[in-house]
């Protein structure tokens, strides 16, 4: 049982014979993760949340900061004395051992007498269902197997921390949902604080009890799934939770009696729910914002007066049963466009070159080349300022 | 019906097409077999005379090209090595001979898989300042023939009296050796090392408990390479053992002495000399290759 505290932990890419500055690949990271809680760290490949969780493991050292387990300075200790487990990428099993001994070698290195490393062991392996398994070799198991194996081995040893690192993408797609949600129930019953790694967005919202997006090695937001879709600090991270992405197009702020945002030819009224939101609202008075506006919040209302939608012309058509997604060309500066300072560098994705979405639900025949007058919900809008910060 | 059923493999010979050109072409395969052939034949010869002479008595072996035919052959040479003592200047029994060169080899060839896969590991799979640089000098050092230092070495050990261990102890840190163990560890996933030290093993039992027991197709190699060189020394043991020291004579020396120096003498005996000195190579070899296949073949590993 621990509580985990990153103070200003930095890791320094080492840049070996260069000429170059070194560059941070973690930046001064601050996070508290809470005892018991399971914390998912999340975002693009590079973004340094590997990094993160290996100094946290003792497999890499910080270059600077602290990092606390329980009030205890654990930096400069080495991995085997953290008392943490950690689930690997590629399970990392050792390939000569059985299961059994996979599973047991934490306790074989700790000293435990064999017949109560035996007792646990199997304990363990009844629990992840792989007790039939345990006279055998990691090769002669499915990948799904060989995760359980792994699991086991993180679990035998009672660990106060435990540290996974995208424990699924080796996984096909049906059994990363069942497995997702094992590891979940896991961890609720054995309680023990979690740190998650994975660039999976959506794995992220189902598994975190709070999600911690970053980017560049920077900590962009930390909160619970719910705080990240309805308020999220950045471009970035609203662009990064929620699936499909948000739509982000250029805009400008007025103000008369009411607060008003216009994009194109749209000038929608802000109901005061968005006002309260978006507390730097008033100093951005007359310059130029980001409008971010999810695909489900999108309606197609050919009713719709001409101030309030725009008309546009269907793309492209995927269709999911459920719903309809179809996207189109942004009538306005879409994302990605460069119209705005740093706004193709702050959101991850820059394929979609000012195209947007709309989710139509439930659906309706569209075919591409079909003309639509679509309708943004005003409560559901998301203000940024030129830099992508949340008004 | 079923001939029809197998494709043929060969083009049908057609009797429609003009004989001459096929001839030709026939003529032309024959010619470039037989060259073939020739040469092959250059190369085994030796080999044949070889084997087939140490089963002849002395005059007959060099009876011109009835050297070459199994003919006359006796097992007199083999029986008289092995019963006798060798002539010449000093005397011992085969046995002896063979015992000094398996306790060399064996020494060479333990301690070498000890060392230097202990070399590699330091170099492949810790971190330590300078380690760059002592893995440059290591690989440096396999263009140094033996030959270069045998001289100054021969200076370092001649007088100690303890003969086998002086054969034995410049070849066990072998550079070459280093670089095989060095180049399978850094292909090893480092992930498992790590898992290890998660587990709480610290860089020495990683090594033992998980690193050496992945390794064991390299471990093979590097043993049968390092067989094959020491059971073969001949310069270092020349400078080191003493003529009359039989007991720490290795086989390629005590075959120099105790043939004797006139090379008419004792040519039957030479060359079943020979063929007992080459059985271990061929035994360890086959042995080790079979092996040495299965391991290759089942270490897959990834997960």
């Amino acid at each position: 049982m621990a509580q985990i505290v990153l103070d200003q932990v930095t890791k320094m890419f080492p840049v070996a014979g260069q000429v170059r500055e070194p560059r941070p690949i973690v930046d001064a990271l601050d996070l508290t993760v809470e005892d018991g809680e399971f914390l998912v760290l999340v975002g693009p490949s590079g973004c340094g949340k590997t990094t993160s969780l290996r100094m946290v493991a003792g497999l890499e050292s910080a270059s600077s900061g602290r990092i606390l387990f329980d009030d205890r300075d654990v930096t400069d200790l080495p991995a085997r004395d953290r008392n943490v487990a950690f689930v690997f990428q590629d399970f990392a099993l050792y390939p000569h051992l059985t299961v059994g001994a996979n599973i047991g070698f934490p306790l074989r290195m700790a000293g435990v007498a064999p017949g109560i490393a035996e007792a646990r062991v199997n304990r363990v392996a009844a629990m992840l269902r792989i007790d039939d398994q345990l006279g055998k070799r990691p090769r002669q198991l499915s990948s799904g197997q060989r995760q359980r194996v792994a699991m086991g081995r993180a679990v035998v040893r009672d660990p106060d921390v435990f540290l996974m690192d995208e424990p699924l993408s080796n996984l096909d797609a049906m059994l990363r949902v069942e497995v997702r949600a094992e590891i979940s129930s896991l961890q609720r019953r054995l309680g023990r604080t979690t740190i998650y790694v994975t660039h999976d967005g959506e794995e992220a919202m189902t598994m975190g009890h709070r999600v911690a997006v970053m980017r560049g090695g920077v900590l962009q937001q930390c909160g619970t799934p719910d705080e990240l879709y309805t308020s999220p600090s950045n471009c970035f991270v609203a662009g990064f939770v929620g699936t499909p992405q948000m739509n982000f197009v250029a805009g400008q702020l007025w103000c008369d009696e009411r607060w008003q945002v216009v994009f194109g030819q749209v000038r929608m009224t802000l109901p005061d729910t968005v006002v309260a939101r978006h507390p730097r609202l008033a100093r951005q008075e007359g310059s130029v914002v980001v409008v971010g506006f999810r695909p489900e919040d999108v309606l197609v209302d050919p009713q719709a007066s001409e101030i309030e939608a725009f008309d546009v012309q269907v793309s492209e058509v995927q269709r999911l049963g459920k719903e309809v997604r179809v996207l189109f060309p942004a009538p306005v500066h879409g994302f990605g466009v460069g119209e705005i300072d740093d706004l193709d560098t702050l959101t991850h994705k820059v394929g979609r070159s000012g195209e947007l979405m709309a989710t139509i639900s439930p659906p309706r025949p569209v075919a591409v080349g079909d003309q639509l007058r679509l309708r943004v919900q005003p409560e559901a809008v998301h203000l940024f300022d030129a830099l992508g910060r949340a008004l | 019906m079923s001939t029809s059923v197998a494709p043929p493999l060969r083009r049908p010979r057609s009797r429609v097409r003009p004989p001459s050109r096929s001839r030709v072409r026939l003529r032309r395969a024959a010619l470039g077999r037989a060259a073939l052939v020739l040469v092959a034949l250059g190369y085994a010869a030796p080999l044949v005379y070889f084997v087939l002479g140490s089963f002849k008595r002395d005059e007959d072996v060099i009876d011109g090209l009835r050297g070459f035919l199994p003919v006359d052959l006796t097992f007199d040479n083999y029986i008289q090595l092995v019963t006798t003592t060798l002539n010449s200047e000093s005397s011992g029994y085969l046995w002896r001979f063979f015992l000094t060169s398996f306790t060399v080899t064996g020494i060479v060839v333990g301690g070498g898989l000890v060392v230097n896969s202990m070399v590699a590991y330091a170099l492949a799979r810790l971190e330590w300042k300078g380690r760059d640089a002592v893995l440059m000098g290591v690989l440096a050092l396999a263009i140094i023939p033996f030959e270069a230092i045998a001289i100054p070495l021969y200076y370092m050990l001649h007088d100690n009296p303890h003969k086998i261990i002086i054969q034995a102890l410049p070849f066990i840190a072998n550079s070459f050796s280093i670089y095989l163990f060095y180049s399978f560890f850094v292909g090893l996933p480092k992930a498992i090392d790590e898992a290890a030290r998660i587990d709480g093993a610290g860089p020495w039992r990683i090594f033992v408990l998980i690193i050496v027991p992945m390794s064991k197709p390299v471990y093979a190699t590097v043993a049968i390479l390092t067989f094959l060189t020491t059971w073969g020394q001949y310069l270092w043991p020349l400078l080191v053992v003493p003529p009359d020291q039989n007991g720490a004579q290795p086989l390629p020396t005590a075959l120099g002495y105790f043939t004797g120096v006139n090379p008419t003498q004792l040519l039957g005996q030479r060359l079943a000399f020979g063929v007992l000195m080459v059985a271990p190579i061929v035994v360890v070899y086959l042995f080790f290759q079979r092996w040495f296949i299965a391991s290759v073949a089942t270490s897959g590993l990834k997960g």
